[in-house]
């Protein structure tokens, strides 16, 4: 039976000085599913996901988790949810890849239990050589798997990820794909934002496309990627048949 | 080749970060905190030569015991905190020499003991400081504050400085070397120029970092529950605290 997750109805938001960039954002996300969001660079899928992860408060609309408003809720609900930002130096902020995982895992468990989920985050990311390491001087690639352990160590049931793929080998792209996959197939709800028609049409069950701040699509994954009209708002090109 | 001013920040980064870490010896934080705070504090206010060489002695046998692969940072930061002190300090040591020999009355001057005092304060202290925090690492430091609940806005803003400044320099580096890439016509005047646009730059970066990092540090903080930590005394705490107490017993007492 699925559950309202999170819900946006008519949400506006614009940093100070600038023009608007969310100009009446209408979202749903359900547990169990997988959203994409698509868009051309620069048209806020950022600035949607940090909006949901309740980081930047709306102008006006509101955003709801769990059918409640998300603002009452912080930063307790933060909790329940994950956000892995586009650039792993953007969310690195500790001095050891250990206590970048354990930062949030610390505010959750009990003393005893977080080696513990700290070394299984670890292992499942391939970072256990380099745990007592500083998360700056490990490569690019490196940096974005200390940001996903560091999430997935805590195990929200609604993660947000933005540009998953971005300066990822295919290999490593492969591995994102099925932790996706089993992420979503453990109930939980993943929201991400993508370039990459191929990974999208992979993991996504729905997807929106971002056209002049609001958000158009929301159907089947399958039907839209299949649409030269919804590619065209998304600019993105089909590079196989679905 | 790297100019001088890329070699220095790139040294800094790296002697920061190993500031950082240090060598990963587990002290009692708060036990080393106070001795740290304490040795560094005394190192800075003591003006007896006696407890000078001894908070050097100690800082040198501490550096070799707990951290000797580090030896050669905790020298250089010595020597250049002494380099400097002595060439801030020419002006003083100038005008006792010509004091002394009564060429004429420079004014008031102060006394060699006063001066030798002025060059030994924070060598000292930079000494003491630095073998403590290369044995011990920052995160010792920055346990300690937050064991003896020290404002957390402090801890953070602390332990953020200590994790950015390598980074800071990095970014500083390669902004010099991408400035230095497009500067074709040899003119010093140009040079200064464009380099000098480097720490607007690097202003305007720290602050769009700093809000970038807000956003993650309080996208993962979940309010304030946080378990208190159980804090254990060991041997080497207690070889700590015995060293700190008998150099503070030798300053009151002589």
């Amino acid at each position: 039976m699925c559950t309202m997750l999170l819900k946006m109805n008519n949400v506006h938001f614009k940093y100070p000085g600038e023009p608007e960039v969310l100009k009446g954002v209408n979202f749903n996300a359900d547990l169990g599913e997988v959203v994409a969001i698509v868009g051309p660079t620069g048209c806020g899928k950022t600035t949607f996901l940090l909006t949901a992860a309740g980081l930047l408060e709306p102008c006006a609309g509101e955003v709801l988790f769990n059918d409640k408003p998300l603002k009452g809720q912080l930063p307790m609900v933060r909790r329940e949810i994950g956000l892995v930002f586009q650039d792993p130096d953007d969310q690195i902020f500790n001095p050891t890849v250990y206590e970048e995982i354990a930062f949030a895992v610390k505010q959750i468990f009990p003393k005893h239990l977080v080696e513990g989920k700290v070394m299984e985050a670890a292992e499942r990311f391939g970072l256990k050589n380099v745990l007592n390491r500083s998360p700056f001087r490990l490569s690019v690639g490196q940096r974005r798997l200390v940001t996903f352990a560091s999430i997935f160590a805590y195990n929200p049931i609604l993660l947000l990820l933005d540009e998953p793929t971005a300066n990822l080998s295919s290999k490593m792209v492969e591995e994102i794909v099925n932790l996706i996959k089993e992420y979503r197939v453990g109930g939980k709800c993943i929201i991400l934002t993508s370039h990459d028609y191929n990974f999208v049409a992979k993991v996504a069950d729905r997807v929106y496309a971002f056209s002049e701040g609001k958000l158009v699509g929301g159907d089947d994954v399958i039907r839209l990627l299949n649409d030269k009209a919804f590619l065209e708002i998304a600019e993105m090109s089909a590079s196989q048949d679905l | 080749m790297k100019g001088l001013t890329e070699r220095f920040l790139e040294e800094v980064g790296e002697d920061l970060a190993f500031f950082n870490t240090g060598a990963g010896n587990t002290f009692n934080p708060i036990i080393f905190l106070v001795s740290t705070l304490a040795l560094t504090v005394l190192a800075s206010f003591n003006s007896k030569t006696l407890v000078s060489l001894l908070i050097i002695l100690f800082s040198f046998t501490f550096i070799i015991v707990f951290n000797p692969s580090s030896f050669k940072l905790w020298l250089k930061v010595i020597l250049f905190t002494f380099t400097w002190t002595l060439l801030v300090s020419l002006p003083l040591i100038a005008s006792y020499w010509v004091n002394q020999f009564r060429w004429f009355s420079a004014g008031e001057h102060l006394s060699s003991t006063e001066i030798k005092s002025f060059l030994m304060k924070p060598t000292t202290a930079s000494a003491v400081f630095t073998s403590m925090l290369l044995a011990g690492g920052g995160g010792s430091f920055i346990m300690g504050l937050s064991a003896v609940k020290a404002p957390k806005e402090i801890v953070r803003a602390l332990s953020s400085t200590l994790v950015f400044i390598p980074i800071l320099t990095k970014d500083a580096c390669r902004m010099l070397a991408a400035r230095e890439a497009r500067i074709i016509k040899k003119s010093v005047p140009l040079s200064w120029k464009i380099l000098s646009t480097v720490v607007g730059d690097l202003i305007l970066r720290g602050f769009e970092r700093a809000e970038r990092i807000n956003r993650a540090v309080s996208a993962r903080t979940f309010g304030d529950n946080i378990e208190g930590q159980v804090l254990n005394v060991g041997a080497l705490d207690a070889i700590l605290l015995l060293s700190t107490t008998l150099i503070l017993t030798i300053y009151f007492i002589f």
